[in-house]
């Protein structure tokens, strides 16, 4: 049963703040600075959780906690349930290589077998219609197109918690009410979703909670539109 | 998890780190004609066009310089790009690791086995050289040493990797510093240059690392000698590297992609 838990948790990340620094001054040239303090939260299976949050208001460094790139300084991150973290538009592709290369590492990544990544990869050409585009380097990609290829590395999702960090934007009108379709029929009650982004339509769209997070600390977690109300009242 | 674990970690995520080593071998020679071939071609031109001049500064037979520059300079190559590649390591993987909680060792299998591979294409121009030099002589128990001179070569790359790449991810000095430092390592090692035969056993070269380990796989081709000295140098630079993973990682396990 997919299941997030997190304790006192309290998280400071680290930074080099210039181009600057030595040898011997680097210990006081990597700055610390608190991202998330004290934070207990609860969530349970079938929850579909919108962050909410300005800038550095510990909305990606809450993702990273509950995914275990990070160790929390302070408390415990539980979580039960295979974990598909998605962090950042561009976050794991590689320009150099073609979009093909891209999604096939992606595959590997999640320990897929040849099949289930060759499997995978025609759904998603078919889903995306990049076609023979794949074969070309992503650097070479417009916009819209490297939108299409992000969000197909989405789709090898095979986990119970789903955590995503901006990247269900994916270009035209057309093609985001397929994404929606299809996020939607991933998402069925035994699944988790925590999606950060600053679209307000597009986490209406995919989330029925949220959490409003602001200097790291939890303003409010509850019903999407309730607490969506507060966050605008705030920023106000 | 603890060093063994990531490693163990690592050895399971073979296929992406295979898949990544040689999508990265091949992006260096992304629109080339000749692509990686040039990995041999550029071994082949540095050593033909050194083996030329400094045979006639040295005053050395041609035929007993280029076999000795060669193996010199392709296992040189190999050290200084594990030092140097090194230091980046974990900074490229930056990407995947603050995506998902990944084992180090992922990467430090990636580079070196990148490295093994060119490791690999070096000997399409080394063994014929070896026997067009040597003829069939060399036919002998021999290689046994230089095969397992490459292995403690290695398994030191690969040790070494996982610290070089650690201190260069904390302390950003570290990086440009070994960038000036393999060029100086490369002028004061007998790499272009044997070790003059009445200070062959001076301190200057026993004590330098470097030295040994391009003895390792020398000293069985060119002198037919096998390098009793080295190889212990060699278990000894092995056992220190692993201790250094061993007692490092749980400090830097979770703070590493801190730093990234």
């Amino acid at each position: 049963m997919a299941q997030i838990q997190l304790k006192n948790v309290t998280f400071s990340y680290k930074y080099f703040p210039s181009i600057g620094g030595g040898l011997f001054k680097s210990s006081s040239g990597l700055k610390s600075k608190v991202a998330l303090r004290h934070i207990d939260l609860n969530i349970e299976k079938g929850d579909t959780v919108a962050l909410l949050g300005t800038n550095g208001a510990g909305k990606s460094t809450l993702l990273k906690l509950i995914s275990g790139v990070f160790k929390p300084e302070q408390g415990v991150v539980k979580t039960n349930g295979k974990i598909y973290s998605f962090f950042g538009r561009n976050v794991g592709v590689m320009p150099q290589l073609s979009g093909y290369d891209n999604l096939k590492v992606r595959g590997l990544l999640l320990n897929l077998n040849d099949k289930e990544i060759a499997e995978k990869i025609e759904e998603i050409v078919e889903f995306t219609g990049l076609g023979e585009d794949l074969e070309r380097p992503v650097s070479t990609y417009s916009q819209g197109m490297r939108a299409r290829l992000t969000f197909g590395m989405l789709m090898f999702v095979n986990a119970e918690i789903l955590l995503v960090d901006e990247g269900l934007a994916a270009g035209d009108k057309f093609f985001l009410a397929k994404t929606h379709k299809f996020v939607n029929d991933l998402l069925d009650q035994s699944k988790i979703l925590i999606f950060a982004s600053h679209s307000n339509e597009l986490l209406r769209r995919f989330c029925k909670k949220a959490l409003w997070l602001n200097n790291g600390e939890v303003m409010a977690f509850g019903s999407f539109e309730t607490v969506l109300k507060q966050y605008n009242q705030f920023k106000k | 998890m603890n060093f063994l674990e990531d490693i163990k970690g690592g050895l399971l995520r073979k296929r992406l780190w295979i898949e990544l080593a040689k999508l990265d071998l091949k992006a260096n020679y992304q629109g080339s004609a000749l692509g990686v071939f040039w990995i041999v071609l550029a071994l082949m031109l540095k050593v033909g066009m050194l083996s030329v001049v400094y045979s006639m500064v040295l005053d050395k037979n041609f035929g007993d310089y280029i076999l000795f520059l060669a193996l010199g300079i392709l296992t040189w190559n190999f050290i200084s790009s594990i030092i140097t590649n090194g230091a980046t390591i974990f900074r490229k993987a930056s990407n995947f690791m603050q995506q998902m909680r990944l084992e180090h060792s992922t990467f430090v299998f990636q580079n070196v086995y990148k490295e093994c591979l060119v490791l690999l294409m070096y000997q399409l121009f080394a063994i014929p050289l070896v026997f067009f030099i040597k003829g069939t002589e060399i036919l002998s128990w021999m290689w046994f040493w230089v095969i397992f001179g490459y292995l403690l070569i290695i398994l030191i790359a690969f040790f070494a990797s996982f610290w070089i790449g650690w201190l260069s991810a904390r302390f950003r000095d570290i990086q440009p510093m070994l960038g000036s430092l393999v060029v100086i390592l490369f002028l004061i090692t007998p790499v272009l240059w044997p070790p003059p035969e009445k200070f062959a056993d001076s301190l200057y070269f026993q004590l330098n690392p470097f030295f040994h380990l391009l003895e390792l796989i020398r000293a069985p081709i060119v002198q037919g000698e096998v390098p009793v000295t080295s190889i212990w140098v060699a278990v000894f630079l092995l056992t220190l590297n692993m201790l250094i993973c061993l007692i490092f990682y749980s400090k830097v396990r979770d703070r590493l992609v801190l730093w990234l």
